[in-house]
């Protein structure tokens, strides 16, 4: 417990020291704050292009936006946890890792009787800690600016999806910085420990969706889900496939919490396969980093 | 101009030893014939599904019977370029990245300082190195895309196609170009790998994924699946007079699109390829005259990214900091 305690508290103060993914994170603070603006301003223009329509006697057709859910603003969000809090964890994992082995600190701890595991789950924990503060600021914005948007502030309902969302994006962005975690372990250089790691990410996020549903790559950063047409994959093979696709199991996680999208149930089979992926990720890491404790870096 | 030859020479051989040129034709392959699969899988769906509609008509329906869909292969590759839009502008920004790391990390950067060749010419000969490495790259996945269509798509191409497809992939390399040479820049500047990576990977962000997604968020048809203007029922000739009553919101939406590379790139892309409807079939110099905005932009910032990769040399201590 020592360790661990330990651990945490070196790799809080190390990472909340480290300059190099400020940058990132602001990136991400910022969009993810802002989102709730974005969709407001959205949905406002909207909803005018949609009055001068009626005004013209062209449309019978309710307001597309009637009685959506206050957490509707939010759906930008979504998109930016998948994109930007994505990468900011697997960083700030990878930093982690890479900060004991470019100061060859590993080398000190192997003359000492240190479990690897208690202290790979601290410096873990650590990073979660600072995951889950960011989403707090992010989610504490998005209240504000709701609240300041709709001039009420969201019912207790809305409060606890935006809770669950929260928890869901937290989950998913631990579940990578422990994966960058790992990577920045083994890799054999700085870069590619950052590098592998984005570029699983990307295929993940991009192709592995495509292969199953024929939704053209750049449909991700559509707000609206694309049709899917199917690909003539047998749906064996699509089962077998499914689980990989990560990132479009949270974004369908994620839009059934928030409720921006009525047609979204919450799936069973998605939850338990975006928690596998989490537990699976994670457990990984812890395994293979306290395996491959120690390893140098190339010049 | 010998030693600049020697050293692009020298950049070319690093990338096949490291086999980063092959790993960019496999990945780049592999997505152009996913793209080609997948695209004509669902095309033959939509086929399917359109037989199965005539089939189920009457026969005095027939004569105002939906027109059957209709297959333009060029089409075919639309995910394959988003490929190269996002996944190809991120593994441009790695060969340009390692192109310089790989000479501080292995301290021949230093050695490279000792010779009579000035800072200058070691970028400007990378630089040239880079636009071989892209350039023999893209021919490769030209001719691939060529037989994926074919092959898999079992599209029919003309020879205005191939030239359409070869202007896209012309565009391509110079889009792609921008990337490495920001990285070189990035790179040769900055003290640290990891800094250069981090701010590297977040101009990528930004540029290719973040800019669009708002400018798609903004964009009220992409609002309601189906378009907002499908699902109210309006027409394509009332939509734009509708839309021109919110000029301004389109202005800045457009301003803000505008700002992305990625975004230029693939409007060029899309309107050669016939992608974006209203630019289908229209002649080649119609369409570069419509996209002249847009195509000098690209090129633009391809050649003043270049170029201040080049003076970034100036700085004394450009290629001797290691990491």
């Amino acid at each position: 417990m020592m360790v661990f305690k330990a651990a945490f508290k070196h790799e809080l103060l190390s990472s909340l020291r480290s300059k190099s993914p400020q940058l990132v994170v602001t990136v991400f603070l910022v969009l993810t704050s802002i989102s709730s603006i974005i969709g407001w301003l959205t949905v406002r223009n909207v909803t005018k292009i949609y009055n001068d329509i009626v005004s013209q006697n062209l449309t019978k057709a309710p307001n597309p936006f009637t009685n959506v859910p206050s957490l509707y603003y939010m759906r930008d969000s979504v998109i930016y946890v998948v994109l930007i809090g994505s990468l900011m964890s697997i960083i700030l994992g990878a930093q982690a890792s890479l900060r004991d082995r470019k100061s060859n600190a590993n080398e000190l701890i192997k003359t000492r009787n240190v479990n690897l595991v208690h202290r790979i789950l601290g410096q873990l924990s650590a990073i979660a800690s600072i995951i889950v503060l960011l989403e707090i600021v992010a989610l504490l914005t998005s209240f504000i600016l709701i609240w300041v948007i709709q001039k009420t502030p969201l019912n207790i309902g809305a409060v606890f999806s935006l809770l669950g969302y929260g928890a869901v994006s937290a989950i998913l962005m631990i579940a990578l910085a422990a994966i960058g975690f790992t990577f920045g372990t083994i890799s054999k250089s700085e870069e590619s420990s950052l590098l592998y790691p984005i570029v699983g990410w990307a295929l993940v996020t991009f192709t592995i969706p495509q292969i199953i549903t024929s939704i053209h790559p750049v449909a991700l950063l559509n707000p609206t889900p694309a049709v899917s047409t199917g690909t003539g994959l047998a749906q064996s093979v699509i089962n077998v496939i499914s689980p990989l696709a990560v990132m479009e199991n949270f974004k369908a996680i994620a839009n059934a919490i928030l409720g921006v999208d009525k047609s979204i149930q919450l799936s069973l089979v998605d939850l338990l396969s975006f928690s596998l992926f989490a537990g699976v990720g994670v457990m990984a890491s812890v395994v293979i980093s306290s395996k491959s404790f120690g390893r140098k870096l190339d010049a | 101009m010998r030693k600049l030859l020697i050293v692009t020479k020298k950049e070319v051989q690093d990338a096949i030893r490291s086999r980063q040129a092959l790993a960019l034709i496999a990945f780049l392959s592999l997505s152009i014939l996913i793209s080609v699969w997948v695209a004509s899988a669902s095309f033959s769906i939509k086929m399917d599904e359109y037989n199965l509609y005539l089939a189920a008509l009457t026969p005095d329906m027939h004569s105002q019977a939906l027109s059957r869909p209709q297959l333009f292969p060029l089409t075919l590759i639309r995910s394959g370029i988003e490929y190269i839009e996002i996944l190809g502008a991120l593994f441009a920004f790695i060969i340009g990245f390692t192109s310089v790391s790989r000479e501080r990390s292995r301290g021949t950067s230093l050695l490279l300082l000792s010779r009579p060749i000035k800072k200058s010419e070691i970028l400007l000969a990378k630089s040239l190195g880079l636009l071989v490495i892209w350039t023999s790259v893209l021919a490769t996945i030209y001719l691939t895309s060529i037989a994926a269509i074919i092959g898999i798509g079992h599209g029919r191409l003309q020879v205005i196609d191939y030239v359409r497809l070869g202007i896209v992939f012309l565009f391509a390399d110079i889009y792609l170009l921008f990337w490495s040479f920001f990285a070189v820049a990035v790179t040769a500047r900055l003290k640290q790998f990891s800094s250069a990576i981090l701010v590297g990977i977040t101009a990528w962000l930004m540029v290719v994924l973040v800019i669009p997604q708002i400018g798609d968020t903004m964009d009220p048809d992409n609002q309601v699946p189906g378009g907002l203007f499908g699902s109210l029922g309006i027409v394509k000739a009332t939509e734009t007079s509708i839309l021109a009553h919110f000029h301004s919101f389109d202005v800045i939406r457009n301003g803000l699109e505008v700002t992305s590379i990625t975004k230029l790139f693939e409007r060029v892309a899309f309107a050669f390829l016939g992608i974006k409807d209203k630019y289908n079939q229209l002649p080649i110099s119609s369409v570069a005259k419509a996209l002249e905005s847009s195509l000098i932009a690209v090129i633009l910032l391809t050649v003043l990214i270049g170029i201040s990769t080049v003076l970034i040399s100036q700085n004394e201590e450009t290629l001797r900091r290691r990491s």
